[in-house]
């Protein structure tokens, strides 16, 4: 793959880790909110929203490499009623906007919670329908080893994974600023990533076994597809052996420190900066499993046609 | 060429060494902690590249596979070990500023992408050393030598912040030569079909991931054949080994004279070190001299003052030698004492003293001051630093136009019961400490001790007149007033001896009417004589006694003889010679009464050990018809005389037989030569 290509993994990589860690973040602050207060979670999600707002901006900007014309990039939405790609930009753009104006909320306007919590969730809807409209792009039957709902599943899988652990970045960094700034509701920001952790670690590591059976399906079902599929397949197991199998060394090595780490956390009762490396290094190991993943998606695709 | 490969790797060969014999000296540098990864780095580096020369230059294909083996295993080893180097400079050598805390957070998401990309270059068709060397290069040798450099950077910085000018200019020409390292090891790669190094060397070239197929395009990309090693030698004329070469020993170089002249700069430092210490233990030294000798000028005040105390001096001398000794004790420019006046519960100003003098005050002058008034009614001792409400300082220095700037007080308590205060004050100078507090609150002591001393002396002067009343109303009754009512009957008698016209009879009784009141005379006149002699002993003790001897020998007609044996002082206590005044009254008072004396001699005499009086001895003996004690009981006269004796630590004794008259022997202590000069020193 060359530049062009890799704009693909980048953008559709980074939409699902917005995603995932808006919803992780928003159900965080559901739980936060009903225990410490709003005060304190508005603090605390204000860093995590900025950084999704971010990460959106980052994705987009990296997917006009992937078009022969950036220039002309939004007439691609001109189509909603028969193109995914169409809906795929709309919703991105909406989910754009709503983290735009949940952000300026968030860092600009106290109070008003109710309107953040909504934006937040609407936010949410959006970005899942923005990655359902990014998976049903794949769903094509030139496309043999991409033509399945699999592919859809396969994302929001992604999603959900990527923004269990990135969730916990956040929340580590938010920390360490607090810490600097020597914030005097540091002790409770300790409380909540200490709570949160464990169910984040849960869903991380239920998401990677769903990924690892969806994966054993996706196999079974090339090997028993047509020749392009089985093509596929080859190449997968083939050429590309060592990075899928890279791919879930990295996974559950970093989920398992993620688990570890959480647990730890949670039963030695108290945190200390030592959680971020472990941290850092499971997020990491999450990450490059899903890119690796995702190029695998693309390298392995044989298209069937012209 | 190859001699340019030689020296490559003879150069971070010698970065090794080098690095590796500085591992010898034995401190505790940060830096050198980090040295065995840069010596380890530099002997692995060296091995790569002696290897890449043999590979290049004249290696058979059997022997070409193992060096190739061994390169592409020491690549990535000598890279980590350099990424280990610099991180420990980095992070090690001082600390981060807390916002690199966030870094890593940040750094997730593009690393992730990096290690990806790198990870899928290994599965192109390239040959496999080549993503190794490049990714040992970006991975590894690039971010190890940027953060090597930047920490070098920093201790530029930190060096010349602290003034080490030499230092701070190695660490600099360090960081510099590191950067340079950064950027002909690390970002100078071999030519390559994928990112990034396509895109810095050539034309935009699209290659298929897994078939290696080359399509190229006609679109321009920018950085075309930039950092290539074709690239470095067209552009230098050498290749990029002689950079790297010169890169290897510019750190070899300022690493290890930047250590050197870090032991010189630490050298300096232990000797500042040590040239601190040693003025510490000196001022240490005369700290601990001054206070022993602030303890000791304490203690001999306090000891002066105790001394005073015993002697019964005068309360408002005492008081005044307090006031004015602890103003100069506790360097202040001034201090008052102030009693509760009994009559109006008011503060009144008792003594003071100030840089001038030191003074009494005779009329009431009230204390209002409410920093005073507030320690005494609160009795709480207080230092005062500054004057907090303003205004608070007003009335504190008495007869001193400059005001206060620091202060502290002292309650005085007598059985519970506040009577005063005792202050100090400064007009410039720092505030006074607790212990100042302390030495005042103990002057403080003195004083009440010296009232109540002052009021106990009072008391015993009233005790001591009421029975000096006592004592002449006795002497009065037994004498004067016996005879006068003798001769009340007496003139009954002869008023009846006059009526029955008894010319014979009348004659007799006025004869014995004339002896007794001759004898009433005498009583009279030497109770006179008594009273005069006691109350006159400012004259001298041994010529008041030759005085009151030679008026007892006129009224009594007794012959008197005084015997002084002493040359000197008679080194008596104050009290003891009262006491030995006393004693000889009585015994001449018996003499005269009761011994039928012709003559009485005194004698005054020393009893001296080691140059020292021992005891003073008074000798009065008569020619009289002596006496027996009866039953072993004394008389009250001689059982005064003795308690007299022994109140001042003395005896006496009383040796008499019928017809042998009568000998009295009293003994009383002397003070010693050192007593008596504190003593006198007091008084002066």
């Amino acid at each position: 793959m060359n530049v062009r290509e890799w704009a693909l993994p980048v953008y559709t990589i980074l939409m699902q880790l917005a995603v995932g860690t808006l919803l992780s973040l928003w159900l965080t602050r559901a739980f936060a909110t009903r225990r410490y207060g709003r005060s304190l979670t508005e603090h605390v999600t204000r860093i995590p929203v900025l950084a999704v707002l971010i990460t959106v901006i980052v994705a987009i900007i990296g997917s006009h490499f992937h078009l022969s014309r950036p220039i002309l990039s939004m007439l691609a939405a001109l189509n909603l009623r028969s193109s995914w790609l169409s809906r795929e930009i709309f919703f991105t753009i909406s989910f754009l906007l709503v983290i735009i104006s949940l952000t300026c909320l968030q860092w600009l306007v106290p109070g008003l919670d109710r309107l953040k919590t909504v934006l937040g969730w609407l936010g949410i809807v959006l970005g899942g329908l923005s990655i359902y409209s990014m998976s049903k792009i794949y769903l094509l039957p030139t496309h043999s080893s991409w033509n399945s709902p699999l592919t859809v599943v396969s994302f929001l899988l992604t999603a959900l994974l990527l923004g269990a652990t990135a969730v916990a970045v956040l929340l580590v960094m938010e920390l360490k600023i607090s810490e600097v700034a020597d914030d005097a509701e540091t002790a409770v920001r300790r409380q909540i990533i200490q709570h949160t952790f464990v169910w984040l670690a849960g869903v991380a590591w239920v998401t990677a076994v769903a990924h690892l059976l969806l994966n054993l399906v996706i196999i079974v079902r090339l090997n028993q597809g047509d020749i392009s599929a089985q093509t596929s397949l080859m190449l997968m197991l083939g050429l590309y052996q060592p990075l899928f199998g890279m791919r879930y060394i990295a996974l559950f090595t970093g989920v398992g420190w993620f688990g570890l780490a959480a647990f730890v956390l949670y039963r030695q009762r108290k945190v200390n900066y030592e959680i971020s490396n472990p941290i850092y290094l499971a997020c990491l190991l999450v990450l490059i499993a899903e890119i690796m993943g995702r190029f695998l998606f693309y390298a392995t695709h044989v298209r069937v046609g012209i | 060429m190859i001699a340019i490969y030689l020296l490559y790797g003879l150069a971070f060969f010698s970065l090794g060494l080098a690095a590796s014999l500085q591992l010898r000296h034995d401190d505790d540098l940060r830096l050198r902690k980090q040295l065995p990864w840069l010596a380890a780095f530099g002997f692995a580096y060296a091995a790569s590249a002696w290897l890449d020369m043999f590979q290049t230059y004249g290696a058979n294909p059997a022997s070409g596979q193992i060096i190739n083996i061994a390169r592409m295993i020491l690549q990535p080893m000598s890279g980590l070990l350099l990424l280990v180097f610099g991180w420990g400079v980095l992070t090690k050598l001082s600390p981060l500023p807390k916002w690199t805390y966030l870094l890593p957070g940040l750094l997730i998401v593009p690393t992730a992408f990096v290690i990806t990309y790198a990870a899928t270059t290994f599965v192109t068709p390239s040959p496999i050393e080549i993503p190794i060397d490049i990714w040992s290069r970006y991975l590894l040798y690039l971010p190890g030598s940027f953060m090597a450099g930047i920490g070098f950077l920093r201790q530029w910085r930190q060096q010349k912040g602290l003034g080490y000018s030499d230092v701070a200019g190695l660490m600099l020409a360090t960081g510099l030569a590191f950067l340079f390292e950064a950027f002909v090891v690390g970002l100078v790669v071999p030519a390559a079909p994928y990112g990034p190094a396509s895109y810095y060397n050539y034309n935009r070239t699209v290659y298929n991931a897994f078939t290696g197929e080359q399509i190229e395009t006609e679109e321009p990309f920018g950085l075309t054949n930039w950092l290539d090693y074709d690239r470095v030698l067209e552009a230098t004329g050498l290749p990029i080994q002689f950079w790297r070469m010169l890169s290897a020993l510019a750190v070899t170089a300022f690493v290890v004279k930047g250590l050197a002249v870090f032991d010189t700069v630490r050298d300096r430092q232990m000797r500042a070190l040590q040239q601190e210490r040693d003025r510490a233990q000196r001022l240490a030294f005369e700290a601990q001299l001054a206070a022993r000798q602030t303890a000791e000028n304490w203690t001999e005040a306090l000891i002066n003052i105790s001394r005073h105390i015993a002697e019964l001096n005068d309360v408002d001398d005492i008081l005044l030698h307090i006031v004015d000794n602890g103003r100069k004790l506790l360097h202040s420019n001034f201090m008052g004492l102030a009693v509760l006046n009994g009559d109006a519960p008011d503060l009144e100003l008792k003594c003071y003293a100030n840089d001038d003098h030191a003074r009494m005050i005779d009329g009431a002058l009230k204390v209002e001051n409410p920093l005073i008034l507030e320690t005494l009614f609160r009795s709480k001792s207080c230092c005062f630093p500054q004057e907090d409400p303003p205004g608070s300082f007003a009335d504190l220095c008495f007869f001193v136009d400059k005001p206060a700037q620091t202060a502290a007080a002292v309650h005085l308590d007598l059985d519970n019961r506040p009577i005063g205060a005792l202050w100090i004050a400064r007009h410039e100078g720092g505030p006074y400490s607790e212990t100042d507090l302390i030495w005042l609150e103990c002057l403080a002591d003195q004083v009440v001790i010296a009232i109540q001393h002052g009021l106990m002396t009072s008391q015993l002067q009233s005790y001591s007149i009421i029975e000096e009343r006592g004592r002449i109303a006795r002497e009065m009754h037994d004498g004067l007033a016996q005879v006068l009512g003798y001769l009340n009957l007496q003139v009954q008698t002869l008023d009846t001896l006059l009526k029955r016209g008894k010319q014979e009879a009348l004659r007799d009784e006025l004869d014995q009417m004339r002896r007794a009141i001759q004898v009433a005379h005498a009583d009279v006149r030497e109770n006179i004589l008594s009273l005069r002699t006691t109350l006159a002993s400012e004259k001298g003790l041994i010529s008041a006694i030759d005085e009151y001897l030679n008026e007892f020998g006129i009224q009594t007609h007794i012959e008197t003889q005084f015997h002084n044996e002493v040359a000197g002082p008679l080194n008596l206590a104050s009290l003891a010679e009262v006491q030995l005044v006393c004693i000889l009254q009585e015994a001449l008072t018996n003499v005269r009464k009761h011994a039928q004396a012709r003559c009485v001699r005194v004698r005054i005499a020393q009893k001296l050990s080691l140059n020292q009086c021992e005891y003073l001895l008074m000798d009065v003996t008569d020619d009289g018809i002596g006496f027996v004690e009866k039953n072993g009981k004394r008389s009250f006269g001689l059982q005064t005389m003795h308690e007299r004796a022994l109140a001042v630590g003395g005896e006496l004794v009383v040796q008499s037989m019928p017809g042998s008259g009568t000998s009295l022997i009293c003994r009383l202590p002397c003070l010693s030569e050192e007593k008596l000069r504190k003593q006198n020193l007091v008084f002066q």
